[in-house]
């Protein structure tokens, strides 16, 4: 035995080595036929692997008893052995699950998604591309369980409002930090409308082209998000972009995308009265002037009437094609040609895109112009460099929304109904002044609006990261890596020469914006095996967080040569400066410790130490630890694939703003004889500031059945959110009028669903179908000591507001009841109108708390019909315009008691019944103030997005070659708002949601997409 | 292994290499100043332009200087929306100068009494400081009576944000103190804060002039208390005199403004009246016919300077129609249209002359001589010890109140001949003295509608009949209070609710303590 034994061995072992052979194949989608480029092709337990090139081949040596594991992000891992084969072809299916998958987690760190403790979604970029926004961030709506998306109506190019788990500051950003290949990056709003007029200037996450995107992943929670610190607070959201494979050879993918934007006419105005007052139409172009947009006039009955104008027009309804007629087709062109390669040691991949929009808003544009290089190199075996550059450069003219002056979303709303929109022709005459027609010169004749105001914006937004790896054993790495974020923005905005109510003009904003951050890390990962049960994963590192920003703004008013705008020509001007900047050095580290694929235990730690503290309470510490327990790997049931369960607690915080610890001293901007004027805030600056903390515990389990037919996944979560920093009011005799403190809690409290599934699949049709549906519980549990409500928000017509109320909800819509007395009855005017209440109550919430989608891929051989129904619920918005509506004439409730005005029964302030009848024109006037009237139900269900796709077959060198027909925002199923969209909030900051007022009308888009990889 | 640990070397260098000590540094606003750099008569400016109105179009001059109190006192009239006119209630407008005071004008001259506290350099600013807050604090407390004085403006030095409220009574008798020690403190040799003093910075001896105005607003404080403690009034008053009060107009306080900054500032008054918002040429405010007539039966040489014809510029006395008070034009019972002396369009009665008061760089006046001479004229009247007959100095108010028009503008110069004629057709007339003084007072005040006003509740004179408008909130009486502003209520509410208990009410009709008639 002694002597057959090493015989045997040896034996053995030749064996072996004689039966690794060459092994080649082509990885295909199992679907398309279509062949998988840089799939992973993996000898199960080796490091022993290879990649696909662009045609999908693999080769590489393997024993016959070897297991090949493939796998591709997006599609579920496929194993084969060997055997005797040569030849291994495989057909990879896509992973609906995204369960198993490898996903990119904090940090840029991979993991196997079954490992996690808490809730992360991926959507695959392909989802953006076809029936696209210019901006990403609207493109969620309805995708990811958790995720609120909303875009307010400003038009292309405008900022986008994203919120995961509901809102945790009352007065801090409450949207998620986005990281770009891992550049966290800055995507504060740049210009809003508030309660006047004002344009949107947009925000950072539209430098991103959808065609360079590989997929989105969304932390949602704060176990997720907590190595980000502060800044994970929110969520987070990578997004990585596209880059070359090894091994790939080359590729060119081009897309071209065209899409027509019509608007959504929502108004249902009266058509039975005309212009005028007091039931007369006009009688001469003064009285036309002065009833300009009242429809209070008489019975619209054909005969010839003297206009604003001075022209004699038919009283008749004309106004029916006023909005089709002033907005114009919107189009988007939008094509990204993207080359790459990859060889042995290096790939590379440079892309670029065009887009270029004609808004429906005349002369309102969005250009976009976006260059993407990604390059990877392989140094030696141990080291390997990788960097990326999206370089982002957009230009538009944008529409003012909300307040009449140089809005023209105001006038041509209102026109009454005999006044057809053609009437104001350009809107100014051959001087170049405006065309009055209406009485109140602050509301802009919407064809000088826009035909003359001015509303500009340009954006040059390079982000960058390098980084090197150093990989000296198979179990532990190190990764220096420096990021920048940096972009120069600048923003005009024109009041014109020949403006009725600035006839000189004005400089409204000149505002340029530099902002420069810059993030150097190191991260040190150990991965390792301890014997056959146990696996341990380390990762430690630093970061140095730097952020410059310069803003230099400059005003003038009344300007010496007509339509010059030189600051330099006007009678006075003033300029500021200010250049806010700080620095954050943090230190983190997680361990992850794995028992048998089954359990996985993760703690991370995160301190943080910013400037903007005071010295001595400016470090602040973030842990977290979650658990998964895949049990699926113990019950070992054949119809379970995957069966999980998971619980996460993180805590994580924020610091203070720039600058916010000691008192300042500036001057106005003027100067009285020469003497400089002092001016100090009226906030006071509070040196003892804290950071917020939001803690969050999370639950969830997630299924896998039927051989992936059918999964969900779910999640609870709590999320509590402390010492919240809030501006309390104080008392004016104090010298001031807010004070920064750390007082407020809120809760969010919510529900994740997610279930999805392939509910046909025969022969070569198949329908999969996900579902998402998500109920976020908000509630503000504290304002500062003996404070009930914080003002956030205030309507332009003043009889609307959004606070922040103790027990209710975040952002509530307060509006004004009638006034009533104990029994019920209306206490009416001594003129027998109704009032409004003396005081205003809540409404609800703007922000809905429930949110969700339902998605679905019907794909029958080379065709595939896509769509997306999105739906919200739970939320009021108050409408401004239907305020005016009201007040105008125009609302159609209005025709109610026209000619015999309307019954009053009521009483006076003594109780004194009253019952007397008041015409229409008072009466609806009165309810126009009665804000509660114009608070409705912002729910909705939507028909978001639809796209037909087909598949041409292959021919020659083209490796795929596909036409879509796609749609969007195309119609909603279901929606209770009057004349105008429940989506149409005009600003996307926590003080307006829930406001609506002539914002830019929200359109339907239509258009081709196609799709050719070389 | 080697080069691991130099990399984790170095990783540990990199995190910690900047230290967190420039943390304070980066942290610095280097666009703005902190205390060390400053130069603190900059907030006197600051303090000194906001008390002639609010940087921000005029918030408080239009609000209550001109919709209430030069309304209410009839000097100005409409038939358009201004409230006070009809002793209507509009809380904002009354709220204005408590809402904005504080905030523009307080903070900045609490700050300043901090910066220059024990300083040798800004000795004399800080008394000079003392005596401004004072004038600020006068006009606060006598439109709303019980105020924050004491725990006023210290939100940032003292973390008091909710400030408690004063006794008008007390507020005075520390008023009078400061300005007794301010003014006894100035040191003629020290230091002068230069044009950045936007009243007397410009005047060859500052602080003597200084000195001056501590004494003349002492007086006329001393005289607000002339029915709540007529003791206190006199001896206040007797020492105002022996301290020395302003002797001629060359000692008149007020403020040049400056049209080039725009409506940072301009002239307040001009800025609503004329200039930005235009009130008096677009037939929004005229002059009342009280005013008119009161100086078109005395054959007062004033009518033809302070009044034109809005629809023809015509500034001949004998042409000027004043509007009556509390009309409108809505063509019922109280329509502009029922005036006997109706001149058959609104554009034909008279209202300010732009060219002489509403220039955008024209003056704001602070205090007067005429006002001084007339507050002795009252005192010498009620025996007290201030040298000279109660005729003498009312001769002098007169004449005082006359010539300094002409500090407006040269073409407001009044002959002299003229003044001597109009005070030997109106000779003092001890029986009736305080009137006559009351209604000089009400004329020379003219602008100053709060000053006109608080004198007018204080003594009676002139006599005015009020209006009584519907939904009047006042039942027909002229106001006697301005409103504490609601945000009170809600952000400062222990302190604001033991005021309205000690004071009485929130409303137009609670007396201030010194309104004791």
């Amino acid at each position: 035995m002694k002597k057959i034994l090493p015989f045997v061995m040896t034996m053995l072992m030749s064996m072996a080595v004689l039966a690794q052979s060459t092994v080649s194949g082509v990885v295909k989608d199992a679907q398309t036929g279509e062949p998988i480029p840089g799939a992973t092709v993996l000898v199960k337990g080796t490091s022993n692997g290879t990649t696909t090139d662009l045609d999908g081949n693999y080769q590489l040596s393997a024993d016959a008893d070897a297991v090949l594991v493939f796998s591709f992000i997006g599609y579920a891992n496929v194993e084969e052995t060997v055997g005797s084969r040569t030849l291994i072809n495989v057909g990879m299916a896509t992973d609906l699950t995204e369960l198993s998958e490898v996903v990119v987690t904090a940090l840029g760190i991979e993991k196997e998604s079954k490992t996690l403790g808490y809730s992360v979604s991926r959507v695959s970029g392909e989802k953006f591309t076809k029936a696209r926004e210019i901006s990403v961030a609207n493109n969620l709506v309805g995708r990811v369980a958790g995720v609120n998306s909303t875009a307010p109506a400003t038009g292309p190019g405008g900022s986008s409002r994203v919120t995961i788990r509901g809102n945790s500051s009352l007065s801090g950003s409450n949207q998620p930090l986005y990281v770009v290949n891992g550049i966290q990056i800055q995507n504060s709003n740049l210009g809003n409308a508030g309660k006047w007029d004002g344009a949107d200037y947009g925000d950072a996450i539209t430098a991103i082209n959808p065609d360079d995107i590989e997929d989105i992943t969304v932390l949602k929670g704060g176990a997720a998000a907590a190595l980000y610190g502060q800044r994970g607070r929110n969520g987070v959201i990578l997004i990585t972009t596209k880059s070359g494979k090894y091994n790939q050879g080359l590729g060119i993918d081009f897309n071209s995308n065209v899409a027509i934007d019509r608007i959504n006419d929502f108004r249902d105005f009266q058509e039975e009265y005309g212009q005028g007052t007091l039931g007369n139409a006009p009688v001469d172009q003064q009285s036309a002037l002065n009833t300009g947009l009242s429809s209070w006039g008489g019975k619209l009955d054909g005969s010839q009437v003297t206009l604003f104008d001075g022209q004699q027009h038919p009283y008749s309804a004309v106004s029916g094609d006023n909005l089709d007629k002033f907005y114009e087709t919107g189009v988007t062109f939008t094509n990204s040609l993207a080359i790459s390669g990859g060889g042995e040691t290096g790939n590379v991949r440079l892309s670029m895109g065009d887009v270029r929009n004609n808004s429906i808003y005349p002369n309102a544009d969005y250009k976009r112009n976006t260059f993407n290089l990604d390059a990877s190199y392989k140094l030696s075996p141990k080291w390997s460099a990788s960097a990326n550059v999206n370089y982002a450069k957009d230009k538009a003219n944008r529409t003012k929304v909300n307040d009449a002056p140089g809005n023209g979303n105001f006038g041509i709303m209102f026109l009454p109904p005999n006044v057809d929109s053609d009437y104001l022709g350009t809107g100014y005459d051959e001087m170049k002044n405006e065309i009055p027609f209406g009485p109140n010169a602050f509301t802009t004749n919407p064809y000088f609006a826009a035909n003359r105001f001015i509303t500009e914006t340009s954006k040059d937004r390079v982000m960058s990261v390098a980084s090197i790896k150093y990989a000296p054993t198979d179990w532990l790495y190190i990764r220096a890596r420096v990021a920048n974020d940096f972009y120069a923005f600048n923003a005009t905005q024109i009041t014109p020469t020949g403006t009725a109510y600035r006839p000189t003009g004005s400089l409204d904003v000149q505002r340029t914006i530099n902002h420069n951050e810059t993030n150097s890390d190191l991260l040190i990962g150990i991965n390792k095996d301890l014997g056959q049960d146990f696996s341990i994963g380390v990762t430690l590192g630093g970061n140095i967080l730097k952020m410059q920003q310069k803003v230099v703004d400059v005003n003038a008013n009344g300007f010496a040569f007509p339509f010059l705008y030189n600051p330099g020509t006007a009678a006075t001007n003033s300029a500021s400066v200010s250049e806010p900047q700080k620095e954050i050095q943090s230190l983190y580290g997680s361990v992850e410790l794995g028992f048998r694929e089954m359990l996985y235990l993760n703690v991370t730690d995160r301190n943080d130490w910013s400037s903007t503290l005071p010295t001595g309470s400016n470090s602040y510490n973030y842990p977290s630890v979650n658990l998964s327990y895949v049990f699926s790997e113990m019950l070992n049931l054949p119809w379970m694939d995957l069966g999980k369960i998971r619980a996460g607690y993180a805590r994580v915080g924020g610091d203070a703003d720039v600058f916010s610890t000691s008192l300042y001293y500036g001057t106005l901007g003027a100067a009285i004889n020469g003497q400089a004027l002092g001016n100090v805030d009226n906030n006071v600056p509070n040196p003892n500031i804290e950071p917020l903390q939001v803690t969050e515990i999370e639950f969830g389990a997630a299924f896998q059945l039927l051989g992936n037919r059918l999964f969900t996944d779910f999640a609870f979560y709590n999320k509590q959110t402390l010492n919240d920093i809030v501006p309390v009011g104080i008392s004016r005799a104090s010298g001031y009028q807010n004070a920064v403190v750390n007082v407020g809690q809120i809760e969010n409290k919510g529900f994740e669903f997610l279930l999805g599934g392939v509910p046909v699949a025969a022969g070569d049709f198949r329908w999969t179908s996900t579902f998402n549906y998500t109920i976020n519980n908000n509630k503000v549990i504290e304002l500062a000591e003996g404070q009930e409500i914080l003002p956030a928000g205030e309507s332009r017509t003043g009889r609307a507001f959004v606070q922040h109320i103790v027990g209710e909800p975040f952002a509530q819509v307060v509006a004004y009841d009638y006034m009533r007395d104990d029994g019920g009855n209306l206490i009416l005017t001594p003129t027998g109108l109704p009032q409004a209440a003396a005081e205003p109550t809540a409404q609800g919430t703007g922000v809905h708390p429930i949110t969700g989608g339902w998605s679905n891929d019907l794909n029958y051989k080379n065709v595939t019909l896509s769509f997306l129904i999105d739906f919200k619920y739970g939320a009021v918005i108050y409408s401004g315009t239907n305020s005016l509506a009201y007040s105008n004439g125009l609302h159609k409730e209005t025709l109610e008691g026209r000619s015999e005005g309307i019954q009053m029964s009521g009483v006076d302030v003594d109780g004194n019944p009253i019952n007397t009848t008041v015409t229409a024109q008072n009466y609806y006037g009165a309810v126009s103030n009665i804000s509660m009237e114009q608070v409705y139900d912002a729910d909705f269900i939507k028909f978001r997005s639809l796209s037909l796709t087909y598949q041409f077959p292959k021919v020659g060198k083209m490796r795929n070659l596909s036409l879509s027909l796609v749609g969007r925002n195309l119609f909603y199923i279901s929606k209770a708002t009057p004349n105008i969209d429940p989506e149409s909030n005009y600003n996307n900051s926590n003080g307006f949601q829930g406001l609506e007022y002539l914002g830019l009308p929200t359109t339907r888009s239509f258009g081709l997409n196609l799709s050719a990889k070389f | 292994m080697k080069n691991l640990s130099y990399i984790i070397l170095t990783a540990v260098l990199l995190v910690f290499s900047g230290c967190t000590a420039d943390f304070e540094d980066i942290n610095t606003d280097k666009n703005r100043v902190t205390e060390g750099s400053y130069v603190p008569v900059y907030s006197l400016s600051r303090a000194q332009l906001e008390y002639s109105g609010n940087s921000d179009f005029s918030y408080d001059t239009w609000r209550v200087n001109i919709i209430y109190s030069a309304m209410m006192t009839q000097q100005l009239a409409n038939a358009s929306w201004y409230a006070g006119d009809k002793y209507i209630q509009n809380d904002a407008w009354a709220n204005a100068t408590f809402d904005v005071a504080y905030n523009d004008q307080v903070k900045y001259i609490v700050d300043l009494l901090k910066l220059t506290e024990s300083d040798p350099l800004y000795a004399n600013l800080h008394q000079i400081a003392r005596i401004n807050r004072v004038m600020i604090f006068h006009r606060l407390t006598d439109l709303y009576g019980d105020i924050p004085y004491f725990e006023a403006g210290l939100a940032f030095h003292e973390k008091n944000y909710t400030p408690k409220y004063d006794s008008q009574q007390d507020i005075y008798m520390d008023m009078l103190n400061e300005l007794d020690e301010a003014a006894q403190a100035l040191d003629p040799a020290g230091d002068v804060p230069g044009s950045g003093d936007l009243i007397y910075g410009n005047a060859s001896d500052p602080i003597a002039q200084w000195r001056k105005f501590a004494y003349s607003m002492m007086l006329r404080l001393a005289m607000r208390m002339t029915e709540a403690d007529p003791g206190a009034a006199q001896q206040w008053a007797e020492r105002a005199v022996a301290g020395g009060v302003f002797e001629s107009n060359a000692d008149n306080a007020f403020i040049n403004h400056d049209a080039n900054g725009g409506r940072v500032t301009v002239n307040r008054n001009s800025n609503i009246l004329s200039g930005e918002w235009n009130a008096t040429n677009t037939g929004e405010v005229f002059l009342s016919k009280t005013f008119v007539d009161y100086l078109a039966d005395n054959n007062d040489p004033r009518l033809g300077v302070f009044s034109r014809v809005l629809s023809s510029g015509d500034t001949d006395p004998a042409n000027q129609i004043g509007l009556p008070n509390g009309l409108d034009q809505n063509g019922g019972e109280f329509d502009i249209s029922t005036d006997p002396n109706f001149p058959g369009d609104i554009t034909n009665y008279s209202t300010i002359r732009e060219d002489v008061f509403l220039s955008l760089s024209g003056p704001t006046f602070v205090l007067n001589y005429a006002q001084v001479e007339l507050l002795l004229a009252e005192a010498a009247q009620k025996g007290y010890s201030v040298g000279g007959t109660a005729a003498e100095h009312y001769d002098a108010g007169v004449t005082a109140a006359m010539e300094f028009l002409a500090q407006y503008n040269a073409i407001a110069t009044i002959p002299a001949a003229d003044i001597t004629t109009y005070l030997a057709a109106h000779p003092y007339d001890v029986a009736n003295g305080e009137a006559m003084i009351g209604a000089q007072y009400w004329v020379a005040s003219f602008l100053d509608w709060y000053e006109v006003w608080s004198n007018w509740r204080r003594t009676g004179y002139p006599a005015l009949t009020p209006v009584d408008y519907p939904s009047n909130a006042t039942g027909g009486v002229i106001p006697r209070r301005m409103l504490y502003p609601s945000h009170e209520a809600s952000n400062n509410p222990t302190n604001f609710a033991e005021a309205i208990e000690r004071q009485g009410p929130n409303t137009f009709l609670t007396k201030v303590w010194w309104d004791a008639r």
